[in-house]
């Protein structure tokens, strides 16, 4: 059925609509919060919540149009909610995390994954949220800069900041490969 | 792939780098979050409302003409002014104070994209603005003078294309001018008490069309002696609605804005100079950014304030009084009832709000003063989806007026004791106005 028909059912209290919608867009609510937050639990913590408050909200919701773009906004909005409360055990994990040797991966899109994922995990919370709800949920830098309450320019600084540090680790990965293959040859 | 082209491409490589990252499936607890929203109670759409509000506009200035003064000419001169303060004294319009008690004028509607008027509430109909255009939310200026009024100027009606202008005529609806011209989603204004200048929100054009007419909304001035384009107020905050003058003097302006608090957006009322400077809130920012702080109204006199929030707690709707003075908050309904969309009386003592049932609404009425017990004013009305109830003070202070669009049924209500009311022998329909005179 058509997402636009479901999402005007679902703010008319038809859960069956709902539930229906909710299973065509989890998966990727999911995984945003798990880039954001690092942590499934936490990440399930906040689907549990925007999913709440969307079913709660949907009433509000004037054009069906947007559904996608104001639960990606709901979702970024709850995994910063969650990591406020909960930023200790956040700064836990990212450092038990930040230990991790690096794995070497001889396919190229395999080690990029890994060294994006790296930095990934580094970036602080805001700057992850913005990285994730621009290039992974695909909001327009505006909407962005709206869904975190931070002014377009500071959403934009934290992306040219997060887009440095991985292009960084990028050119150090490969400089680290380039002294690998160095001492091989010379054994 | 070099290192270099990595370096270069990772933007456009980032979406699927995160995705490979991220490995999207449906996760294991989806039944079990969709079991926990099946018990959520959803929020009923009436308590998203944004409703128009009655407006009021543009006194001429009634200025007595200068008197000559000749010393030399004393006993004539005198004996002429005399005779001159007389003309003048039965020449001059008498016009009630911008706030508080005035006689009761008539009452303007809408219909079919037409500005109705009744000279009181007992009269017959007549058209005042007829025509091809669609003219909806009449009032009249706070000196009851002039007739106001939004015309539909573009795009189509109930859509973002929708283009809406600000208008004002003479009170019998003749010499109709557009004031603002075209403004987007502008669900909210007033006028200062001298009339001389009125206060909007509306969507700012130059933000991105993807956000909402709410979050890319801004407070405008339009001076309306000299009409131009509508001046925006410089006000750092994210976003600004529902603003009012406040009275007696007119020298702020309060609304509700959106503040960027930490890393999150909050809701909070705010009050502002028509200038722009000194900024300050008047409750705490800390509301829901689409929720809290509905609807900031003052008192006549300025000295409070209500509102609506929606709680998350108890899933109702709350209404609230501020003492500015003081500062002190109470909520104005019972424990777990659910209320809204107060306003007060020109008087500033009592309040009449919405009292939300499951499935029916009524109008209540309630003294401000601490202890008081709220009385109905009218019946209940069914709730029909998109037809609200609303109810309005007369401008003496002493009736209530209540329209139920649903069942097209008007009540005039004592507004001393409340009670039912009689029922009126027209409907009110979009009844949004009703003329101040002088007392």
């Amino acid at each position: 059925m058509d997402q636009r028909v479901l999402v005007e059912r679902a703010g008319e209290g038809d859960h069956d609509a709902f539930a229906e919608l909710v299973r065509g867009i989890v998966a990727r609510l999911d995984a945003a919060a798990r880039l954001i937050l690092r942590d499934p639990e936490l990440a399930r913590d906040a689907v549990q919540e925007t999913l709440v408050h969307a079913w709660r909200d949907l009433p509000g919701l004037r054009d069906p149009d947007r559904f996608d773009a104001w639960i990606h906004r709901i979702t970024v909005r709850s995994c910063l909610t969650i990591l406020r409360r909960r930023r200790r055990r956040v700064l836990e994990v990212e450092l038990s995390e930040t230990m991790d040797f690096p794995v070497i991966d001889e396919g190229s899109f395999v080690v990029e994954r890994d060294e994006v994922e790296r930095v990934l995990r580094r970036l602080e919370p805001g700057m992850r949220a913005v990285v994730v709800a621009h290039y992974f949920l695909g909001q327009p830098l505006p909407e962005v800069a709206a869904a975190l309450g931070i002014p377009l320019g500071t959403a934009k600084s934290r992306l040219h900041r997060s887009l440095h540090a991985m292009r960084i680790e990028l050119m150090a990965g490969a400089t680290t490969d380039a002294l690998e293959l160095g001492r091989r040859s010379l054994a | 792939m070099s290192a270099f082209e990595r370096y270069e491409r990772l933007p456009d490589r980032l979406p699927d780098l995160l995705t490979e990252i991220a490995a999207p499936h449906i996760p294991d607890y989806t039944d079990e979050v969709l079991a926990v929203t099946v018990a959520t109670r959803q929020r009923p759409r009436w308590t998203f409302l944004e409703r128009w509000l009655p407006m009021i506009l543009v006194r001429q200035r009634v200025t007595a003409p200068p008197v000559p003064w000749r010393p030399l000419l004393a006993l004539i001169t005198i004996l002429a002014l005399l005779a001159a303060g007389l003309f003048i004294a039965g020449s001059v319009r008498h016009v009630p104070p911008p706030f508080g008690p005035a006689r009761n004028g008539a009452v303007v509607y809408d219909s079919n994209g037409d500005i109705y008027v009744r000279d009181a509430i007992q009269s017959q109909s007549r058209i005042l603005v007829p025509g091809s255009s669609r003219d909806f939310a009449a009032s009249f200026t706070r000196d009851g003078e002039r007739l106001t009024f939004l015309r539909l100027t573009g795009g189509t009606a109930g859509t973002t294309t929708e283009r809406l202008s600000f208008m004002v005529a003479n009170a019998d609806g003749s010499n109709a001018i557009d004031v603002t011209g075209p403004l987007i989603a502008p669900n909210w204004m007033d006028l200062s008490p001298d009339d001389s200048t009125l206060v909007v929100h509306a969507a700012d054009p130059k933000q991105p069309s993807f956000l909402s007419d709410d979050q890319r909304s801004r407070l405008y001035l339009v001076d309306l002696r000299h009409p131009a384009a509508p001046k925006p107020i410089p006000i750092a905050l994210a976003a600004e609605t529902v603003p009012s003058f406040r009275g007696p003097d007119g020298a702020e302006i309060v609304f509700r804005g959106r503040q960027v608090v930490g890393q999150a957006i909050r809701s909070g009322i705010f009050a502002v100079h028509p200038d722009g400077s000194g900024l300050r809130n008047l409750t705490p920012v800390d509301g829901d950014p689409d929720n809290a702080y509905q609807q900031p109204l003052l008192s006549p006199d300025g000295r409070y304030l209500v509102y609506t929030s929606w709680s998350d707690v108890s899933s109702n709707l709350q209404a609230h009084l501020v003492d500015l003075t003081t500062g002190a908050q109470r909520q104005l309904s019972e424990l777990g009832s659910s209320d809204g969309y107060p306003s007060f009386s020109p008087d500033g003592t009592r309040v009449v709000y919405v009292h939300y049932f499951q499935t029916h609404d009524q109008m209540m009425l309630l003294t401000v003063a601490p202890g008081s017990k709220p009385v109905t004013a009218g019946p209940q009305y069914p709730l029909v989806d998109g037809q609200y109830i609303s109810a309005m003070f007369s401008p003496d202070g002493k009736l209530v007026i209540v329209n139920d669009p649903g069942s097209k049924e008007t009540r005039i209500v004592d507004a001393a004791t409340g009670g039912d009311g009689d029922v009126l022998p027209w409907s009110g329909g979009n009844l949004s106005g009703w003329q101040r005179l002088a007392p």
